[in-house]
């Protein structure tokens, strides 16, 4: 069977025996997603794609120590979150939301212009949350995930992600409100 | 029936907004929510702090990820094979030294308890001194 007809089970049922190809289907199949999730998590498409392929490195080193006990989906995103909360952690400050470089309004129509600079307050107010509280709304808001399945991948309790959540959507609107108040949002 | 108090309510917006709250709670809130304008317009402003997240577009993946990935991944096949085929060598090489130690010092310690003084003596090299020995054709 060609391997665009497995399952992501029997993908890695033969990936785990070094089938390389097998692998090839799984990262085309979770890329564009998985790139997704870090890109929301980094703000920066160079990082968002060397975090994307570390991740997919790593998964395929350990994927030997893989026991199916969770799907590989979800194993995959618990190893992009380590990664990308030890980026964050080790190499990135956040910058200050006054320190923005709104988009130049003289190049672009005014229905853009303004789009854009909502998704930069949006994304920059983001950053500046902790890294734990970026996650939980970050799974929750994009993703989709139950507290459940949040409170699994990131190795907390159901209650802990309640709590991240109502934490981060609390500053979340005291680092946009100056930008309310002025009309931007 | 008295509904929430504005408190508990604001505590459970953000669960009422997830759809992570139990039928009855979700009621509970609905219902205070009706009736209590201040409420109302924070969870309005919480939904609308959700749509403004929703709005944020994300770059497509940039071309030829796949073949860079893959290409990372075979250049690094050798190397993570590496330390597991040394760690495999020296596991073999314990073991086998292991095994030989073992039959060594078994054969010694089998020896020297089945071994008679006379024969212990026997078996030993004289020293200097005892072939020198008189009585032993020393000068």
């Amino acid at each position: 069977m060609p391997e665009t007809e497995l399952n992501d089970e029997q993908l890695v049922l033969r990936a785990q025996q070094g089938n390389l190809t097998a692998y090839e289907q799984l990262v085309r199949r979770h890329q564009q997603g998985l790139y997704a999730f870090i890109y929301r998590m980094v703000q920066n498409p160079a990082d968002a794609e060397e975090l994307c392929q570390q991740a997919f490195v790593r998964a395929w080193q350990k994927l030997a120590g893989f026991k199916g006990r969770s799907s590989f989906k979800t194993w995959l995103y618990q190893i992009a979150i380590n990664l990308t909360l030890n980026f964050r952690t080790r190499t990135r400050k956040t910058e200050e939301l006054s320190e923005l470089q709104p988009a130049d309004p003289a190049t672009e129509p005014e229905a853009d212009y303004h789009r854009r600079q909502q998704e930069e307050l949006v994304q920059q107010a983001l950053l500046q949350l902790p890294p734990d509280q970026r996650t939980a709304l970050v799974l929750k808001v994009y993703e989709n995930l139950s507290y459940n399945e949040i409170a699994r991948l990131m190795g907390r309790s159901v209650r802990a992600v309640d709590s991240l959540l109502v934490r981060a959507r609390t500053r979340l609107k005291t680092l946009l409100e100056p930008a309310r108040q002025r009309g931007l949002l | 029936m008295k509904t929430m108090k504005c408190s508990k309510v604001l505590k459970l917006l953000s669960r009422h907004l997830d759809r992570e709250l139990s039928g009855p709670e979700q009621e509970a809130v609905n219902r205070h929510l009706a009736e209590c304008a201040g409420c109302r317009q924070e969870y309005e402003l919480l939904q609308s702090e959700h749509r403004l997240l929703r709005s944020v577009t994300v770059p497509e993946i940039p071309p030829y990820f796949t073949a860079r990935t893959l290409a990372r991944i075979g250049a690094l096949k050798p190397a993570s094979l590496l330390p597991k085929l040394l760690w495999q060598t020296a596991v073999s090489l314990l073991v086998l030294a292991g095994i030989g130690l073992g039959i060594i010092l078994g054969s010694t310690l089998a020896t020297g308890s089945s071994t008679s003084p006379e024969l212990a003596a026997l078996n030993s090299e004289p020293t200097i001194e005892e072939l020198f020995a008189p009585g032993n054709g020393g000068r």
